[in-house]
């Protein structure tokens, strides 16, 4: 425990300016760049990783060609950050020329599964540090005067993620490729750099045969990064929760990741989880197979008490009766400062680029406290919120705070299970 | 006879337009909408109504949020629902209630006018609704 590491999944070129900024930068640990945005906007987050010069990694997204593609489509086609990947990983015959998804018999050779799995890895590895004959021979004479391994740690992902497609179950076609395609990875890329993903359906944690064979089948890989499709922390129910934990606890010792996650995943660091790479303020969650459109896009921002984030409107009408309840962390203190803490004026003051500092500020330190505490300690603090979202959000405010009743339900039983 | 919400609202537009007020329907206020939004000239009063058929407890959360741009807030249900109402609730937070029965309107108890509704957003709405301020 101690060291659970936050990235932060950057979307847009706006945010970088937040990652970057050095109020930010020491909260959290590295950033997570999707593939498609790596390649369409390759000059852009090549100049950003090398700037920020923190860990990052390269989520390669090939489940984007798979089945049910609907989001990486518009109407004259494909999205043109997911065709530019199509042709970075060699398959636009495929899905631009032939105009269909990958199927499981696109991997039948083996030969088809080197070749993937080689495009899509150097990819990664080659993002920022296209190794031309001459910056060769400069890594070389770097290397020779001691320097090699630090150029390389800026330069290359902390880690390769091998190629994952989405499975259903362990029956599922695409989980033997994805096996396939992690043992195809791992020889060619050496064990120790290699990550796989387990992309599935949160049924299967209910299913304790299914995960047992999960397990099993991941044991000889040092780090996995987990996508359970459309898995909210804030809906889930209790025993999907607890089989989480479960699942977290016989995975480990290995480096494990979310690759999304809220609070309830910092405090899966007590089970085994190592970290995580949501949005910023964002993308906590997020189904595989579709993507959520529509809607009024609106400013968020994160209530500390609820542990989620809430529109502006319903922030600002909770505050308005709670104005000694502003959270007082380095951002909001000094606009809670300017505002004479007036709720409407700190709401007025805040943008959306406020907003997202607060959250990374909040989370950091939530991460913090979860390194340093006891499991019994983060239950009895997690129940002082969830106190004081009872006495002054109950029935009142339009804020969510219902499950953190739950998420303490799941802590306590494990605390009783230890006893015992 | 209100069979929907959209009844329901027909009748608080056309009751308080009588009474020499404003109107304008589904308003934007950050990233919500108000069912019906009043403004009267005489007073630069703002009146925010929340109207469901069912639920009070759901329209009074949403009325809460309108008392950050609105004078007045109110909300507005069905006479046959209006028994299971907290109305020591709505009083506290000043949210006024307004009870549908058949073909009128009536107000069962006044809104109570906010301390805190911020000027720019009050002012945005008049402008986005047309209404002169």
């Amino acid at each position: 425990m101690g060291d659970f590491k936050l990235y932060y999944r950057i979307g847009m070129a706006a945010e970088k300016n937040i990652l970057l900024d050095e109020s930010i930068k020491d909260t959290y640990h590295g950033v997570a760049v999707g593939a498609n945005v790596a390649a369409y906007g390759k000059t852009w987050v090549s100049q950003f990783l090398k700037t920020l010069s923190k860990p990052f990694f390269i989520d390669p997204q090939t489940h984007a060609f798979q089945t049910s593609r609907d989001f990486i489509l518009k109407n004259d086609g494909m999205k043109k950050s997911y065709s530019t990947l199509a042709l970075e990983y060699g398959i636009e015959q495929i899905v631009l020329d032939g105009k269909r998804e990958l199927v499981p018999e696109d991997f039948d050779a083996q030969e088809d599964v080197i070749k993937f799995v080689k495009s899509t890895m150097e990819f990664q590895r080659k993002l920022i540090s296209p190794v031309t004959g001459s910056q060769k021979s400069i890594f070389e004479y770097a290397e020779i005067l001691g320097y090699g391994e630090e150029i390389s740690k800026v330069e290359e992902p902390e880690f390769l993620i091998a190629p994952y497609f989405y499975f259903r179950n362990t029956e599922d076609p695409w989980y033997n490729i994805n096996l396939r395609l992690m043992g195809c990875a791992k020889e060619l890329f050496g064990e120790s750099e290699v990550y796989a993903v387990i992309c599935t359906e949160k049924d299967v944690l209910l299913e304790e045969k299914e995960f047992d064979r999960i397990v099993e089948h991941y044991s000889g890989i040092n780090g996995i990064i987990l996508w359970f499709s459309d898995f909210n922390e804030l809906n889930q129910e209790k025993e999907i929760l607890k089989s989480y934990t479960r699942f977290l606890r016989k995975l480990s010792p290995k480096d494990i990741l979310a690759m999304y996650g809220g609070h309830f995943s910092i405090l899966s660091s007590k089970f085994g989880l190592n970290g995580i790479s949501p949005g910023i303020g964002m993308s906590e969650y997020k189904n595989v197979t579709h993507r959520v459109t529509g809607g009024v896009s609106s400013n968020r921002y994160y209530i500390p008490h609820a542990k989620t984030m809430v529109v502006e409107a319903d922030a600002r009408s909770f505050y308005l009766d709670h104005p000694a309840d502003l959270c007082k962390c380095d951002v909001c203190g000094k606009i809670a400062k300017n505002a004479s803490s007036d709720p409407n004026e700190f709401f007025t003051q805040l943008t959306p680029e406020l907003a997202k500092k607060h959250y990374c500020l909040c989370r950091a330190a939530e991460n913090r406290y979860i390194q340093e505490r006891s499991l019994s300690e983060i239950t009895e603090n997690l129940k002082d919120d969830f106190n004081f979202c009872e006495e002054n959000i109950d029935g009142i405010y339009n804020i969510k705070y219902r499950h953190l009743e739950v998420w303490l339900s799941v802590l306590e039983d494990v605390i009783a299970s230890q006893v015992e | 006879m209100i069979q929907s919400e959209k009844d329901l609202v027909d009748l608080l537009d056309e009751s308080f337009r009588m009474r020499g007020f404003s109107t304008a329907r589904e308003v934007r206020m950050l990233s919500k909408f108000i069912d019906l939004v009043a403004y009267n000239p005489v007073d630069d009063g703002l009146v925010a109504i929340e109207a469901k058929l069912s639920g009070w407890r759901r329209a009074f959360q949403q009325a809460m949020t309108y008392r950050i741009c609105a004078d007045d807030v109110y909300i507005a249900i069905p006479a046959g629902i209006s028994h299971r109402v907290d109305m020591k609730l709505l009083k506290r937070y000043g949210i006024g209630l307004i009870i549908a029965s058949d073909d009128h309107v009536y107000t069962r108890f006044e809104a109570e006018r906010t301390k805190n509704s911020h000027a720019r957003l009050k002012d945005e709405i008049i402008a986005e609704c047309g209404m002169v301020g």
